[in-house]
């Protein structure tokens, strides 16, 4: 699962594979504005078949963060 | 200063401060709200200190603005002495931010210190840059005089107030110069349609370099009400914005549908959120119906829906309309409205003649919201800002704004039908192809290029660059692009061509090339 979560990351918000692994935030990242969060969220969803609530999508803003919260849904 | 008549945005400023002095006029999350005096106060010193610096009528002070009690009064400090404020994206490329420095050639930056704002890589010696946040500039300020400026007497109705920098088709951005008269008539419209009181509180999500941002800034400030800054960290991420607004309250919301469409989709919303709020004005977009629904059944029942329609060049807004239950039942887009009073809408054909009521023709506007033009470029101003075709006797100037509408013979409500050109709005930004085109055109590597944008299903909402290129490397691409366009305007999808479908001109066929994609 882990894999796929960062082949999205990567996919959506255009870093390369192997930073994926790092635990990089919204600030570090140029172009993880509103749109592409979206996107990612979006992607999340729909390739893992999971539906996140409200508050847990506003607590994604991290790579580790995304992981920990997919991983509640998925595990 | 006492007089009744206010004919410039600094003397109306005054009145409204001081009749609302220890009312807030910021309200921050974090507490400390911003009293109207205060702003008063701190307005008329750097308004006395940019004086001090010759600055005064006519000559541009750019800021990157931070949404705060100072970058705010920066503002009206310059509307107090007639200076010409332009508040740039600090997130531009630098290549794009020179552009816009070389058009609009200020005699001062206002900036703050931020490792990912445009002012690490920025150079020039040709004007002089303040750090605002900085202990230095607060002290310099606070040894000028705090007097409303008698200067300010020299600021006639026809100054430029500020200039709003939007996309170009030659490549190069284009400075929208509007008057402190275009604002006096837009903020006594925005006071009656949503009858504005002193207890309003207004959000200000919109970013300052963006168009929206006019009607925050004025609709609040200068009507008593109060103004909740925004800042982007908080508008990425939309569950925590609605729980900090929750904490100010707001009454009036305006942002661009897709901030709704986001919040919806983030599932940012409760019922219980956001109680106070009474009024929600979106534009600069069509908003989805299907999303627009969704948010009908959150807010409905106790908020008012008013769709709003504007070009830069016009002071923001021009058109408004109050939707009801009737129109979210039906499926087609809204209508752009009536014109707001002291306004007119022509519909007119190729030749600039008036077309029949129900034909679909291009916009052109007239009204005191007619801003002056485009910042040092004459050639385009006359082209955009002409003589009404239809008014012989004089010059009476409208500005055609290159969307195709059509008006409903009962209604005589503006339809709109499209665009005449390759402008196109995303995000609510709007953005020539042209301009995206011109920097991919300029990558050696690059034979030849059409930007596309379609939003259908298969493509939802994406900016297309289609391509005849002796590398093929996306990201290498997207990284070029970086450098030169800011980030709502680079492309989603990269599409590469032996060669771009042409028409009997030889140029190259949008059309065919949309359809070939669409396959």
């Amino acid at each position: 699962m882990e894999k796929k979560i960062n082949q999205i990351l990567a996919d959506t918000l255009k870093v390369p594979l192997e930073k994926t692994t790092e635990d990089l935030t919204m600030d570090d990242v140029n172009n993880w504005d509103s749109l592409t969060h979206m996107n990612l969220i979006v992607a999340i969803e729909g390739e893992l078949g999971i539906e996140l609530s409200g508050d847990d999508i506003a607590e994604m803003i991290s790579f580790n963060a995304i992981r920990s919260t997919v991983a509640k849904y998925v595990n | 200063m006492d007089c009744n008549y206010q004919y410039n945005l600094g003397q109306l400023f005054d009145k409204v401060a001081r009749e609302n002095s220890d009312k807030t006029a910021i309200n921050l999350f974090e507490g400390n709200d911003v009293t109207y005096n205060t702003v008063n106060v701190l307005s008329n010193k750097i308004a006395n200190f940019l004086l001090s610096k010759s600055i005064g009528r006519n000559d541009v002070v750019a800021i990157l603005n931070n949404k705060t009690a100072m970058s705010y009064s920066i503002m009206i400090a310059c509307l107090k002495i007639g200076a010409v404020y332009t508040n740039l994206d600090p997130k531009s490329p630098i290549e794009r931010f020179n552009k816009m420095v070389e058009i609009c050639n200020p005699k001062l930056l206002f900036y703050y210190s931020d490792e990912n704002n445009v002012m690490s890589e920025f150079k020039t010696d040709k004007f002089k840059s303040i750090n605002y946040a900085n202990p230095e500039f607060i002290k310099e300020v606070n040894v000028v005089g705090m007097d409303f400026p008698a200067y300010n007497r020299e600021v006639t109705a026809n100054t430029p107030a500020y200039i709003m920098f939007t996309s170009g088709s030659t490549g190069f951005p284009k400075g929208v110069v509007i008057s402190h008269q275009n604002i006096l008539n837009f903020i006594e419209w925005s006071r009656t349609i949503y009858n504005t009181t002193t207890d309003d509180v207004f959000t200000n999500i919109n970013p300052m370099h963006f168009d929206n941002s006019v009607f925050d800034f004025y609709a609040s400030l200068f009507t008593g009400a109060s103004i909740v800054p925004v800042g982007e960290n908080l508008t990425r991420n939309p569950r925590k914005l609605v729980e900090a607004l929750n904490q100010v309250l707001p009454t009036i919301w305006f942002s661009v549908p897709s901030m709704l469409v986001y919040m919806l989709n983030m599932r940012a919303l409760k019922e219980t959120d956001l109680p106070t709020l009474r009024v929600v004005t979106y534009g600069g977009e069509g908003f989805p119906k299907n999303q627009l629904r969704k948010l009908w059944k959150y807010w409905g029942h106790s908020v008012r829906f008013v769709n709003v329609y504007g070009p830069t060049e016009c002071t923001c807004i021009c058109s408004s309309y109050d939707v009801s239950a009737k129109d979210i039942e039906k499926d087609e887009l809204l209508p752009l409205g009536h014109m707001a009073p002291n306004f007119y809408g022509l519909v007119v054909n190729d030749d600039g003649k008036k077309v029949q009521l129900g034909e679909i023709g291009e916009l052109y506007i007239g009204g005191p919201n007619v801003g002056i033009g485009y910042y040092n470029d004459i050639k385009k101003t006359e082209e955009f800002f002409i003589g009404n075709p239809g008014v012989e006797s004089h010059k009476e100037i409208v500005y055609k704004s290159g969307d195709l509408v059509k008006q409903d013979p009962d209604t005589k409500m503006f339809l709109f039908c499209g665009r005449k050109d390759n402008q196109i709005k995303r995000m609510g930004y709007r953005m020539e192809l042209e301009e995206i085109e011109h920097v991919i055109n300029s990558i050696d590597f690059i034979k030849e290029s059409a930007v596309v944008y379609i939003d259908n299903k298969k493509y939802s909402s994406k900016i297309i660059a289609c391509l005849n290129s002796s590398d093929e490397d996306d990201n290498k691409i997207a990284e070029i692009l970086r450098k030169y366009l800011p980030s709502y305007m680079l492309p989603d999808l990269y599409f590469y061509f032996r060669q771009l479908p042409k028409n009997q001109n030889g140029k190259i066929d949008r059309l065919k090339l949309k359809e070939e994609l669409n396959q």
